[in-house]
């Protein structure tokens, strides 16, 4: 049997006196492609730091490609909200895509030349080779958000890890997005956290239902409004538009109990 | 400015206060590029004012023995790396609140300072010296030590630049990629402590934080990569310093008060003209 890119054996990790995830356990497999969706404050992110070896579990066991998390980290490539990076930071799209090559690079010196190849040909794979040169400031949400994958692309990684990558794009942004990520999945591992559950109904075929202090793994097809009721604590019903009434195909709706 | 000038050939003071002029603002100008980026002139800040501290110290050891080869800058770095590391070590793994810890060094730093000069001879002029600066009484041995400080930093930050770079863009992905962070900010800390000495020399304990945040934050106005930033800001620093030296000299003004000044002027005037042409442009 394969060692699955991720797997949590009954992991519990709390904020001081907050439980947040409680004996949880999950197993990705390799080339999978996983939403992580859950309300706010349900731990998607927590999952997202654990996995990255960022936090650690209160109990439990969390095991990346087999290793510690902190051993399979030259693996994996993270792409945080681009949201919680300084705006005004000065530097190029050619700049932060090579921060991916740290840990690879050498510590003390330049990036060498195979490093910048390296950083050109994830620029490639996100079509934003063109902008190598270009002030990572002035490029919109959507264009931030491809040059970061590339960034974590330049890591040469076998797991993908990204929190909330369409909550700051707009839709069609967030679509074509989708797609790139569909297309890197064939090559690797891809965990996406979203709150977005319209994205993931029609594009990811895996979701890990995080709510409650528990994980729920399972197709994204057999996701109901039972299980939604069940994470968010509230009435969930399961609004299916057909094409012609939305371009933007299923769609999961909160109706409040009055 | 003729006077400026003709005295600059003259005399060796004003060689030497043209020196450390020059010294401070490399320092001035990498660092302070960084201090901007990673928004922590306010701990800048905090460790400045501690300087006094040492500084202070040393004067009141200097007055019950001899000790020559000693100086106030000598004082002044310890106080500072201390701060850096203790301010560090609070932001690292403390639970106290970092703008707690750093306003209380802040005045405790003062604080000490003041009663180790009130108990030292010449309190008010050396008070006044070390609050304001006294550009003009660098000696030659000083200007070694800035250039010893000033070598250290430059070489630091050219052999961690990339890791430097960062942890200040984004701390979080620096650490997925197995970059201390915690040893690379303290490592900043203290290159902050280390310039805050050089500058101390040039405009005083309470105004070095305008010269490590202003021709940074001026330069980052108007560029798009943090290496051109830091040329522009040690170009910016050097010209306001100069410029400042040359026109307190005539009327006998205090050099350090004119050169903040300066450096208030210009990043007043670049933010206003840029936000007027950004506004012309949409």
């Amino acid at each position: 049997m394969s060692i699955p890119a991720i797997e949590l054996k009954n992991v519990s990790f709390s904020y001081g006196p907050v439980p947040v995830l409680e004996e949880a356990g999950m197993v990705v497999g390799k080339k999978d492609f996983v939403a992580v969706v859950g309300p706010n404050g349900s731990g998607k992110t927590t999952l997202l730091k654990l996995i990255l070896g960022l936090l650690k579990p209160d109990k439990g066991k969390v095991e990346v490609l087999g290793l510690q998390p902190e051993d399979a980290r030259p693996q994996v490539g993270y792409v945080p909200q681009f949201a919680e990076i300084d705006p005004n930071f000065p530097a190029t799209t050619m700049d932060v895509v090579l921060m991916g090559r740290l840990g690879k690079a050498k510590s003390f010196r330049p990036f060498s030349k195979k490093d910048k190849r390296s950083a050109i040909r994830a620029l490639q794979r996100v079509g934003m080779d063109d902008a190598a040169g270009k002030s990572f400031n002035s490029m919109s949400g959507g264009q931030k958000q491809r040059v970061l994958i590339a960034r974590a692309l330049a890591t040469e990684p076998t797991l993908l890890l990204l929190d909330e990558p369409t909550a700051n794009v707009d839709t069609a942004s967030g679509k074509a997005f989708l797609k790139l990520l569909h297309k890197l999945s064939g090559d690797m591992t891809v965990v996406l956290v979203t709150h977005d559950i319209g994205l993931v109904s029609e594009q990811i075929p895996r979701c890990a239902c995080v709510g409650k202090g528990k994980i729920l793994l399972h197709p994204t097809e057999d996701l109901t409004g039972d299980t939604l009721d069940d994470l968010w604590g509230g009435d969930m019903r399961l609004i299916r538009h057909d094409q012609s009434c939305s371009s933007e195909g299923h769609k999961w709706q909160n109706s409040s109990k009055h | 400015m003729a006077e400026f000038l003709k005295a600059l050939g003259d005399y060796t003071f004003l060689q030497n206060a043209l020196a450390a002029v020059f010294l401070s603002a490399v320092a001035a100008g990498i660092v302070g590029s960084f201090v901007v980026v990673r928004r922590i002139t306010y701990l800048a800040g905090g460790i400045a004012h501690c300087v006094l501290g040492g500084m202070g110290a040393v004067q009141y050891i200097k007055s019950g023995y001899d000790i020559p080869w000693l100086t106030p800058l000598h004082g002044a770095l310890i106080a500072a790396v201390l701060a850096a590391v203790l301010v560090g070590a609070v932001s690292l793994k403390a639970k106290e609140r970092e703008d707690t810890v750093i306003s209380g060094l802040w005045a405790i730093g003062m604080a000490g300072g003041i009663l180790f000069l009130a108990a030292a001879p010449g309190y008010n002029q050396n008070l006044m010296s070390f609050l304001l600066g006294n550009i003009l009484m660098v000696s030659r041995t000083d200007l070694w030590f800035l250039a010893g400080l000033d070598l250290a930093v430059l070489i630091i930050v050219l052999i961690d630049y990339k890791q430097l770079f960062a942890v200040c863009f984004d701390e979080e992905f620096a650490r997925t990629r197995g970059i201390n962070t915690g040893f690379h900010y303290l490592l900043l800390l203290s290159l902050i402590a280390v310039t805050v000495v050089l500058l101390v020399t040039v405009v005083g304990v309470v105004m070095v934080i305008a010269l490590l945040s202003l021709p940074a934050a001026t330069a980052s106005r108007f560029t798009k990569t943090l290496p051109v930033m830091i040329i522009v800001s040690m170009l910016l620093t050097a010209t306001e310093s100069v410029s400042g030296l040359a026109i307190s000299y005539g009327p006998d003004l205090p050099a350090g008060a004119i050169i903040v000044l300066l450096a208030g002027l210009v990043y007043i005037s670049v933010v206003g003209t840029t936000t007027i042409l950004k506004g012309f442009k949409y």
